[in-house]
């Protein structure tokens, strides 16, 4: 193959340090991530399973991403099959094919994998020798608009299920059971979801009459999560990319789950009970990344880092043990109250300070549980512009429930007094031109919290949103990005859809979707001509508000987050009542007694 | 003290960019646990630098780079350490001290190459050996640079010559001048009329040394003489 006309070739090249050769396996499996190379290889999911699969001595793991649009048109026009980079074997042969789906956007990219790789497109079209598609990761909490296209998926966290997986598999093939035997012991295990078992109806509003399983698997589907998550498999050899990716240093997973109860985030929910690494565990994986790669940068992977009961100690203990190999550790994202220890480490000049405070009004913080004040933020901009520091990020969301203009306007106050704030330190203590980054997103309510029942924003007022803030932030030293609302309209869609809309994500397929997150590849009509072909209103999945009694179309999953508890939340979010975190006080949410020993199990 | 790491790269390693080259061997000196000095200031940083960046996709049997290392350290080992966390796409083939300060990037005088032709038959080796003598022969020839350019290749040619289907070109590497071979190969093809895929293989890199022209190993003996 002729590389000349390629961007990035090493995308494609694979060789990398630490990368596994294996002669062969009785169980090939490719581990594709739906997005490029540089994204891809960023992702922590992919490296973990790459280890816990590669440790299987009949299981042999290779890596496959999705070829950039010049390298799609390349393989198509030269009639090639899209490979694993490993041993560039060719997708259909594998026999299991697991996909990371981490966010909605990279959907028309599956499609596009599993279309070059040459596997049937629909899981009802594949035989015995084609491969089990597996789809894991964040949006298996919802994965009925992809079900058409899935084998089974793996709901929650994979590195224990997916071993199982693999030890059924090979287990079937040695007594000779056939493809559709194996997917039904397959959904018997805990966190197993086989779309083909579970039958849903439809009543004349469109919404969901019921959902009925079939052939003795479960009612509902469990998500999975590990219980000794301290003592899980790391990673601890991972692939060292030899082109730039999007994270490329050494991340340490310190923690899973969130115990701060933000009502839009999907992932604090679906992540829960918190579970922390140990230091000492953390530490000995440290050693044995940077000593296997060279990284010359640590970063704390979780959450929410700030809340790592020992934070201080950990980052204290990183930096004195790599200090002498010139190997920085970066702050976690931080809380405000772990900023301190952000200004102990002298490192705020360098990065200036991030704070995410979603919304414009404590009000409508209190709405979403955004535990952050006004305070907070300015007294910590004070205090990082007085040690030199003069950027500042924001993140916002506009869109959110209950919000008003009066949310909107609150949103420009607080860009005013953090100017104030930089102004008030006299100048020469304070550091160069002041630089503020507003970044607006646009509320997509999400499967799994507290507001899947509610109704998106249209369109039309969001954009209203988005202009008036950028007349408004119309300062200086202040810069304003927004998202583009149609995309966030596509996610919400898909985010809280049903099977009906595997169709419409095969027709904007077929008509050239590919790489959607990508704002240049992106093309909202082309969905609209696909959801008109097949006769579906978008709307009915956006701006249309659920009854607490509808049966969403994942209801047959178990996110072991209760029902009532979501409900809860909702109604303290109407009358903008906070609910404390987890760490002060146990809100039932389900898992009490069920994997989270917060409170010793208790509530 | 300065030390000079000559080495090869082929395979996958021939597709990554300058500043991805520079990083691998930052990050290959600390996974060796090389005993190099670093930078001051809040980003420290590995005191590297390379003679003459190689384009993307070009493989290299003699490219060298240099580095800062503590007075007095052993670098008779740096070579296997180094190879021992490389993978075989990229390996050392020499390291040895240089005294002086002067950049291995300013003493760059050329470098050969190889171009090997993927060509479809014994006519279209003649027919690239005829224009390759061409060329030579002339004056001046006027060919498209990357960027599309007309350039004038004779005065940055030092020396060609044709093995079958592989052209051997010994080309001007200055800072004030220099031809890519690529540049070269697509002359040849277009005037010879031939259709061809082509591999570039930087074979060594030439600099003016002690009032001559010898490869970068030449310092080696220089440092060992004593001058
Ligand atoms: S059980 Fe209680 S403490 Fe544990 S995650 Fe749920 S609400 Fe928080």
């Amino acid at each position: 193959m002729k590389w000349n006309d390629i961007e990035k070739p090493a995308r494609y090249m694979g060789g990398e340090l630490n990368s596994i050769y294996k002669e062969d396996a009785k169980l090939r499996f490719a581990l594709c991530f739906p997005d490029v190379y540089e994204v891809g290889m960023s992702n922590l999911a992919i490296h973990i399973l790459y280890e816990v699969l590669n440790s299987m001595e009949d299981v042999y793991a290779q890596r496959a991403f999705c070829p950039w649009v010049d390298m799609a048109a390349k393989l198509r026009q030269e009639e090639k099959a899209l490979t694993t980079l490993e041993c560039g074997q060719p997708l259909h042969g594998f026999d299991m094919v697991g996909f990371n789906l981490s966010y909605e956007m990279c959907y028309s990219n599956v499609l596009l994998m599993l279309d070059l790789g040459r596997i049937p497109m629909l899981a009802a079209d594949r035989g015995e020798n084609d491969p089990i598609v597996i789809g894991g990761g964040a949006c298996t909490v919802n994965p009925e608009p992809i079900a058409d296209f899935f084998d089974l998926f793996v709901v929650g966290e994979g590195e224990e299920v997916i071993v199982e997986l693999c030890e059924l598999y090979l287990n079937c093939e040695k007594t000779g059971e056939s493809r559709k035997e194996f997917l039904r012991l397959a959904a018997n295990i805990q966190g197993v979801y086989v779309p083909f078992f579970y039958q849903e109806s439809y009543a004349e509003s469109g919404e969901i009459a019921s959902v009925c399983a079939l052939e003795g698997v479960p009612e509902k589907v469990k998500r999975r999560f590990v219980e000794d998550f301290d003592g899980a498999r790391a990673m601890h050899r991972p692939v060292l990319p030899y082109i730039g990716t999007v994270h490329d240093r050494c991340t340490l997973e310190i923690m899973r789950g969130c115990a701060n109860g933000c009502r839009f985030c999907q992932a604090g929910y679906m992540t829960r009970p918190v579970r922390e690494r140990s230091v000492e565990r953390v530490m000995a994986q440290a050693e044995s990344v940077i000593s296997a790669t060279g990284y010359d940068e640590i970063s704390l992977c979780s959450l929410s880092s700030g809340d790592y009961s020992h934070i201080s100690e950990l980052m204290q203990a990183l930096m004195d043990r790599f200090e002498k190999q010139r190997v920085s550790v970066a702050l976690p994202s931080l809380r405000v109250d772990s900023f301190r220890f952000a200004e102990k480490l002298q490192q705020v000049r360098r990065t200036g300070v991030t704070f995410a405070p979603e919304a414009g009004t404590q009000r409508l913080r209190d709405v979403i549980n955004k535990n952050i004040t006004d305070e907070d933020i300015l007294g910590t901009v004070y205090n990082a512009f007085a040690s030199g520091a003069s950027t500042v990020k924001l993140y916002f969301m506009i869109g959110l429930p209950t919000e008003t203009m009066e949310d909107i306007d609150g949103i420009v106050e607080l860009v005013r007094a953090i100017r104030e704030e930089y102004y008030r330190v006299p100048k020469p203590e304070r550091g160069g031109s002041l630089s503020i980054t507003v970044s607006a997103s646009c509320f997509v309510p999400k499967a799994g919290t507290p507001f899947q029942w509610e109704a998106q924003e249209g369109i039309d007022s969001l954009r209203e949103k988005q202009w008036y803030l950028k007349d408004k932030l119309r300062m200086k030293g202040v810069r304003f990005q927004y998202h583009d609302a149609y995309l966030s309209f596509l996610e919400a869609v898909f985010a809280r859809g049903d099977r009906r809309l595997s169709a419409v994500l095969r027709a904007a397929y077929e008509d050239g979707a590919v790489f959607d997150a990508w704002q240049d590849h992106f093309s909202f009509e082309r969905y609209q001509k696909a959801f008109e072909g097949c006769g579906i209103d978008p709307a009915f999945y956006t701006t249309r508000k659920r009854s607490f009694n509808e049966i969403l179309p994942y209801s047959h999953i178990d996110s072991l987050i209760s029902g009532e508890y979501l409900v809860r939340e909702c109604e303290k979010a109407y009358s903008a009542q906070a609910t404390p975190s987890c760490s002060q006080k146990c809100a039932a949410c389900g898992l009490q007694g069920a994997g989270c020993h917060m409170h010793g199990g208790e509530e | 003290m300065r030390v000079v790491l000559k080495y090869m790269r082929k395979g996958a390693a021939n597709y990554i960019s300058h500043l991805d080259m520079q990083r691998a061997f930052g990050r290959a000196v600390r996974r060796a646990g090389i005993d190099v000095v670093y930078s001051q200031g809040f980003n420290p940083h590995i005191l590297m630098s390379f003679a003459s960046p190689l384009s993307v996709g070009y493989a290299t049997n003699g490219d060298y780079l240099e580095m800062r290392m503590q007075d007095g350290a052993d670098i008779s080992t740096v070579k296997s350490d180094l190879n021992a966390v490389f993978t075989s796409d990229i390996q050392i083939l020499d390291v040895f001290e240089v005294t002086g300060n002067k950049k291995l990037m300013s003493l760059n005088d050329s470098a050969a190459y190889s171009i090997s032709f993927t060509v479809e038959n014994e006519a279209d080796c003649v027919k690239i050996k005829d224009t390759v003598q061409k060329i030579s022969q002339s004056e001046s020839y006027i060919a498209n640079d990357r960027r599309g350019k007309p350039v004038d290749i004779v005065p940055l040619i030092r020396q060609l010559s044709v093995d079958g289907s592989v052209l051997y070109a010994l080309l001007k590497n200055t800072n004030d001048g220099a031809l890519n071979p690529a540049v070269l190969a697509e002359a040849v093809l277009s005037e010879a009329g031939v259709a061809a895929d082509y591999e570039i293989c930087r074979l060594e890199c030439y600099g003016k040394i002690g009032g001559g022209v010898l490869p970068f190993t030449a310092l080696k003996e220089k440092a060992a003489a004593g001058c």
